[in-house]
């Protein structure tokens, strides 16, 4: 009897061990993070100074400690790469789930999944080797923001568009013909049912491509110029907070004001994330709210 | 009685490094670190035992540890017995050498700063050489443009390239050129050396400061004299160079036959090795 039930109790164990185990990682690994993290990170510098004033230079005397570059160029790299990627994805996924014939659907979406597992130095290295030469035609160096935020954007857009993609096919199809059948037109039908219905999906393809964006450390550190400088503009180089961190944290010595200012960028970095995920969240929500009837 | 507890147990270490002689450890400056780990290496191939580099020698394994941990920790080590060998970034301190008493110091390399930009730049033209003060004023940012250096070149900004921190030559940049001064933030950082060489190679504007053995014979960058002197293997070895530092390796007094015949190694065979990695060797190598 006890004997037949082994398998289920043994599933049920297991699968609570599993989740118990990962949350736990997460858990480690964010305390440590919060651990190593000083905010200031030393008694010379202030929290304005860390945040926003100061430069970046730990090797000059004295020493400055300021993160105000790095996360103004990740906000920067991040949120063009997502505003140009996102309306190239949407179109992506109405075709794919609304014009394209199923053989082209069958080719063209296992690419897209497959662009999605490039490796990022790939990305980065191609980015190097094209778009930089190119962008020095009129620009003193072509390694500049825009050209992080180029191929970020085509990084994150397999993403947004995959997931995109999926929203609008798991619309219901009774939906669609339903609309059809009153004899409104296919635009109509598309913006007005598929679009709305398939809303929160499409978000949530922005907020993986957003994450994606956030943490991506090599294109960016080879593409953004890796110069510790507060961007000017797009066109300016700079350096994003996961870039300053691969940077530096080979020279910073263990407990160091160095090391704790590299794990309060790192945290930094992480309440970014989740406050812009947060917020795509609540507008999330926003939209279900609408659907209810 | 706790220093005295303190002595006993420091001596009884010596005695028990005295003991397994047969291994060397060597640790101190990560600068030195990967010509010392690379030496150690083909020394450990070329005598897999002791007696075959010296055969009054036992027939023992030849074992050497290498680690890293610092020029402070070369020192310090060596002082309280930890390692053998300490690699040491720099030149002893008065007091350092009265601590080891008698230590025996080699100077096994230089590491030395260049200044570069490419062949076809047309800085090359025009300019052969950068005072430190010129220097201090490009990198600081303070010349932006390549006709403030010059007034024949055109007004076009420049660009800085440099190694990241990691690379030991900011360490010397900073020191002796910069000095109060900091490095402009607009410069673009570099991961690795190559990296930087290939950038610098194609481009009409860039300046940068770079490892002096980076820069081949053949390579499409060329370096400039600082001061007016030429970053040559003899100028830099005879210290009239400045922008350098030494690399060196110590040994307590009296060192033991396995310590002197890695020393000597080191200063012969291995100074190929110095070459290769982009240092500069202390003596002539073909």
């Amino acid at each position: 009897m006890s004997f037949r039930r082994l398998p289920d109790i043994l599933l049920r164990q297991g699968s609570l061990l599993a989740l118990v185990g990962g949350m736990a990682v997460l858990v480690l690994v964010i305390g440590f993070v919060i651990h190593e993290s000083r905010i200031p990170p030393g008694p010379d510098t202030s929290l304005a100074g860390f945040l926003f004033l100061d430069r970046w230079d730990p090797t000059g005397e004295p020493p400055l400690l300021g993160v105000g570059h790095a996360w103004m160029a990740t906000l920067m790299v991040v949120g063009l790469a997502v505003a140009m990627a996102t309306p190239l994805a949407l179109i992506i996924g109405i075709f794919l789930a609304e014009v394209a014939p199923p053989t082209v659907r069958n080719v063209a979406e296992p690419i897209l999944q497959l662009l999605a597992g490039i490796p990022a130095v790939v990305y980065g290295f191609v980015g190097y080797a094209t778009l930089v030469p190119f962008m020095e035609h009129w620009l003193p160096t072509g390694e500049t923001l825009f050209c992080a935020s180029a191929v970020l954007a085509l990084m994150v857009l397999p993403f947004i568009a995959a997931t995109a993609a999926e929203a609008f096919s798991l619309v219901a199809g009774e939906l669609r013909l339903g609309g059809l059948a009153l004899g409104v037109s296919r635009w109509y039908t598309f913006t007005r049912i598929t679009l709305r219905k398939a809303a929160p999906g499409v978000l949530a393809g922005v907020i993986l491509g957003v994450g994606r964006g956030m943490g991506e450390t090599l294109a960016v550190l080879m593409l953004a110029g890796n110069s510790p400088a507060f961007p000017e503009g797009f066109f300016s180089r700079g350096q994003p907070i996961t870039a300053l961190i691969a940077t530096d944290l080979g020279e910073a010595a263990i407990n160091s004001d160095r090391y704790h200012a590299l794990f309060s960028a790192g945290l930094l970095l992480m309440c970014m994330v989740i406050v812009i995920n947060s917020f795509v969240i609540w507008l999330k929500q926003h939209f279900l709210r609408y659907e209810r009837h | 009685m706790r220093p005295l507890v303190r002595v006993v147990v420091t001596l009884s270490l010596f005695a028990a490094i005295g003991v397994q002689a047969q291994e060397l450890r060597i640790g101190g400056s990560t600068t030195s670190l990967p010509i010392i780990s690379s030496c150690s290496a083909d020394f450990m191939e070329k005598y897999p035992t002791w007696d075959k580099a010296d055969a009054s020698l036992a027939k023992a394994p030849t074992v050497i540890y290498v680690t890293g941990g610092g020029s402070g920790f070369g020192v310090n080590g060596l002082i309280n017995g930890t390692i053998d060998l300490g690699m040491v970034a720099r030149d002893l301190k008065e007091s350092e050498i009265k601590e080891l008493g008698a230590p025996v110091i080699k100077r096994f390399a230089r590491d030395a700063v260049a200044i570069a930009s490419a062949v076809k730049s047309p800085l090359s033209k025009v300019k052969q050489n950068f005072t430190t003060e010129e220097l201090a004023a490009i990198f600081s940012g303070k010349i932006e443009k390549l006709s403030q250096i010059d007034k024949r070149l055109p007004a076009k900004p420049i660009v800085l390239l440099t190694r990241d921190a990691a690379g030991g030559v900011t360490e010397i940049f900073q020191q002796r050129v910069m000095k109060d001064e900091r490095l402009s933030a607009s410069r673009l950082q570099f991961p690795s050396t190559a990296g930087l060489i290939k950038k610098i190679e194609t481009s009409d504007t860039a300046i940068a400061f770079v490892s002096a053995g980076a820069v081949g014979k053949d390579s499409k960058a060329r370096v400039y004299a600082v001061d007016g002197v030429q970053p040559t293997q003899e100028n830099i070895v005879a210290g009239t160079y400045t922008l350098s530092r030494p690399l060196i390796i110590v040994a307590r007094a009296n060192p033991s036959r396995q310590v002197q015949l890695f020393l000597d190694f080191v200063l012969g065979e291995c100074q190929a090795t110095v070459k290769e990695l982009g240092f500069v060797p202390v003596v002539a190598v073909k």
